[in-house]
């Protein structure tokens, strides 16, 4: 029976989560509190608010877990500069410096920030701390697990097999890593490596993957599901990350400028188009490879995925479908670095005595936006408030094609929305994606927005929906003719959709009366946040969203706050 | 120091006026800034016990989140597309408390404000009306932040001292970021150094790898 943190930080996506005797209490990312996008600071905020949320003080924990061991991070750093010599001196002055000032240090860092002796604190390996946010809190009792992502201390994929505890069974080590492949490819198209490659994912739809062949140079499919990178097409120079080198240049023409506008109907943009479906498709191949291994490595007929790659959706779907794991595949909400500190609080109260817990069922870990403060500072701000008595008020303007900030409960763990800080929007129009797009994200029109669909009328807008991912959007589902004709606002152009299923809660509750209205349980779900910033968390947070943005109404809790006088918008 | 700032950008903003590859550095260098600012004011209304400075700070950051982005549009339309933004950010709050705070937001307006006329008027006179207009637009915004902050510091006690020490407190930390700069420098220096001296370990590692 212990009280266990873990923490993950100091590269990107920072984040906090706390498992009091083997149950998963609170977990949150330091850039929703911060309000800095991947935050990758210390998360003292996030740390804070996790000890809140289960009304606990720093003294009360048993142990603190650091998702990776900063000294053999630091090895690989220091080894993969000698091996770049004499081609590494900016990485050696800027990646030296990064290391002493605070990621080696970063086990005494906690012990002062929380007033705990050092020997409460410890680490464990980055894959291990990703393989058990997955495995601990999924449904299986046994599975084989995967984890991929761009690089850890030195692992960057990783087969393990899940029973009483984990067993490593294959790895790779940097610098063959998916993650960094991608991450080059995101480079390659102007999109910011570590938040742009969902962008490439979107464009991947758009295009034709006729460039394949090329991108066989780069990476490399070895027939026992291995692979490895070409790294002349790849840039050595940072202390992490693989850019591209002029060699990928040569074989793929000009990279995209970055900031440029999109223009699918040009030949040029339609060229990028293509490079970002071949790189897609490898990727998909990649994983099938590897989900194929990790099923021969340990004959289960379940899977977990975490790491960074495992939030590539549509990679995800084709597991699911061609892989043969017949009991089902599960990627936990948060499966980049920040669930990294799931897993290594997990680790801890496993290593304390502590069962597994109990299934994840929902990815809403963290604290509640406060109504009171909200009220407050919308009357000071000269906004209207109202009290909800029902969910009328709310789906009469979806309905009217109204777009609804939806702020109830707790905030949810991962990148993703799911129903809690989301923004809610009638799905029929495609008109509506185009506003979101345009308007209040601000971001490239190829972009698709995901539907939230009751889980118990799933099956009849979204093919092989519910499954075990679609409650955290971690993959996509062909949508039905039906859909595709009618949810306009939710079709993407390859007929899928990153759909999430709805069980129960007051989520359900608005997709059952919109079904009510219109027949359809359906809403476009996208998550409460402007260009270029991280979700809304507190109250405050999503009445400065309200203020910025083109939105007719926000819901916080049991208050609709709309403006005092309604502007067309 | 603010004087000296302000002499050197009315120096300074001619030269920036005329070349649209610095003058979009220059404007560049501003929507960090106001992003910074943006996310200081953020971390002050989730700290100030108070609903209607709540309130007041994230009008303002909402503020500086937009002049980022025009800041930021403006700088791309003059020199092509430009990275990401991102900024580093400082919690003033939690460092001076809320009434010094108060006392740096005026300040700290107030020379942004200043700083920005010289520009817009040197934008106009080199042509640039775009980019005067746009400064003219946020010098507006500024003298009302500025404002603001004097009526809420103003309905403190002790307004008067908390300006004196934010003066003193502000030539400190430009003195420490003119050390910082030095230990960039002297970083760089002994990297250059220890650099050349690791080639024995480079060469045993390529060897013990062969």
């Amino acid at each position: 029976m212990a009280v266990v943190l873990g923490v993950s930080a100091l590269y990107h996506d920072a984040a906090a989560a706390l498992v009091v005797d083997g149950q998963i209490c609170a977990a949150i990312q330091e850039e929703r509190l911060s309000r800095i996008k991947h935050d990758p600071s210390m998360p003292w905020r996030a740390i804070f608010a996790c000890l809140e949320v289960a009304r606990l003080k720093p003294g009360d924990l048993d142990q603190v877990v650091f998702y990776e061991k900063p000294f053999v991070k630091l090895e690989r750093v220091l080894l993969s500069m000698l091996r770049r010599y004499p081609r590494s001196f900016r990485s050696f002055t800027q990646g030296l410096r990064a290391q002493l000032q605070g990621k080696v240090w970063v086990l005494d860092a906690l012990a002062d920030g929380l007033g705990l002796p050092r020997k409460r604190i410890e680490a464990v390996a980055h894959h291990e701390s990703h393989a058990a946010s997955a495995f601990y809190a999924s449904s299986f009792e046994r599975a084989a697990v995967l984890t991929v992502d761009g690089v850890g201390e030195w692992d960057t994929t990783v087969t393990w097999h899940g029973d009483d505890g984990l067993e490593r069974c294959t790895s790779l080590a940097h610098p063959h890593s998916l993650g960094l492949y991608y991450a080059a490819l995101t480079a390659f198209l102007g999109f910011e490596v570590n938040g742009g490659e969902y962008k490439m994912m979107g464009l991947a739809a758009h295009g034709e993957p006729r460039l394949v062949e090329p991108l066989r140079q780069m990476l490399k499919l070895e027939a026992d599901g291995t692979f490895s990178l070409e790294l002349d097409f790849f840039d050595l120079t940072g202390e992490t990350e693989l850019g591209f080198s002029p060699a990928m240049v040569t074989a793929l023409g000009l990279p995209r400028p970055p900031g440029r506008a999109w223009d699918l109907a040009g030949s040029e943009d339609r060229r990028y188009a293509d490079i970002a479906a071949s790189a897609q498709h490898l990727l998909e191949e990649a994983m099938l490879g590897l989900a194929r291994r990790a099923q021969a490595d340990t004959g289960e007929r379940s899977l977990c995925l975490a790491g960074g790659v495992a939030l590539n959706a549509v990679a995800n779907a084709r597991i699911a479908q061609e892989a043969g794991f017949t009991e089902g595949v599960f990627v936990q909400p948060a499966a980049g670095d920040a669930g990294g500190a799931l897993g290594a609080a997990l680790i801890g109260a496993r290593e304390a005595g502590d069962g597994r817990p109990v299934p994840l069922a929902s990815a809403a870990l963290g604290p509640h936006a406060d109504p009171a403060e909200a009220q407050a500072l919308a009357v000071e701000l000269g906004l209207r408030v109202e009290r909800l008595k029902g969910l009328e008020p709310v789906v009469e303007r979806l309905a009217r094609g109204h777009l609804v900030g939806w702020v109830r409960g707790p905030m949810e763990f991962g990148p993703r929305a799911l129903g809690h800080r989301s923004l809610l929007s009638s799905p029929f129009d495609r008109g509506q994606r185009e506003r979101i797009n345009r308007a209040v994200k601000r971001r490239e029109p190829f972009r698709p927005l995901a539907p939230s669909v009751l889980a118990s009328d799933a099956g009849r807008w979204f093919e092989d929906a519910p499954n075990e991912m679609t409650p955290f959007m971690t993959t996509v589902c062909k949508m039905t003719d039906e859909a595709q004709h009618r949810l306009g606002a939710v079709s993407h152009v390859d007929g899928t959709a990153r759909v999430q299923t709805v069980g129960d809660g007051d989520f359900a509750d608005l997709l059952g009366a919109f079904a009510d209205t219109s027949g359809v349980p359906v809403l476009l779900n996208t998550s409460l946040n402007g260009s270029g910033e991280p979700i809304v968390a507190t109250a405050a947070d999503a009445i400065a969203f309200f203020l910025a943005h083109p939105i007719e109404a926000l819901v916080v809790e049991d208050l609709i706050i709309t403006r005092s006088v309604q502007k067309s918008v | 120091m603010a004087g000296i700032h302000t002499w050197l950008t009315a120096l300074w903003a001619p030269v920036v006026a005329r070349r649209p590859a610095l003058a979009a550095r220059v404007l560049g260098g501003f929507a960090k800034a106001e992003l910074g600012s943006m996310y200081t004011l953020r971390w002050a209304a989730a700290a100030t016990g108070s609903m209607p400075r709540r309130a007041a700070y994230l009008e303002h950051a909402g503020d500086e989140a937009r002049h980022a982005k025009l800041f930021h549009r403006r700088a791309e339309e003059l020199a092509g597309p430009r990275a990401g933004l991102v900024a580093d950010a400082e919690d003033l709050f939690a460092t001076l408390g809320e009434r010094r705070f108060l006392a740096f937001l005026e300040h700290a307006e107030g020379r942004g404000r200043r700083e920005f006329e010289h520009y817009a008027r040197a934008f106009r006179r080199a042509g640039d009306e775009r980019t005067a207009a746009l400064l003219r637009g946020i010098i507006h915004d500024e003298n009302r932040h500025e404002q603001n902050a004097r009526a809420l510091l103003e309905a403190e006690p002790g307004a008067g001292r908390a300006r004196r020490y934010v003066r003193v407190w502000e030539a400190w930390r430009a003195a420490r970021r003119g050390g910082r700069a030095v230990a960039e420098v002297v970083y760089l220096l002994l990297m250059l150094v220890l650099y050349p001296l690791i080639a024995p370990l480079a060469l045993w590692e390529r060897r013990r790898r062969a």
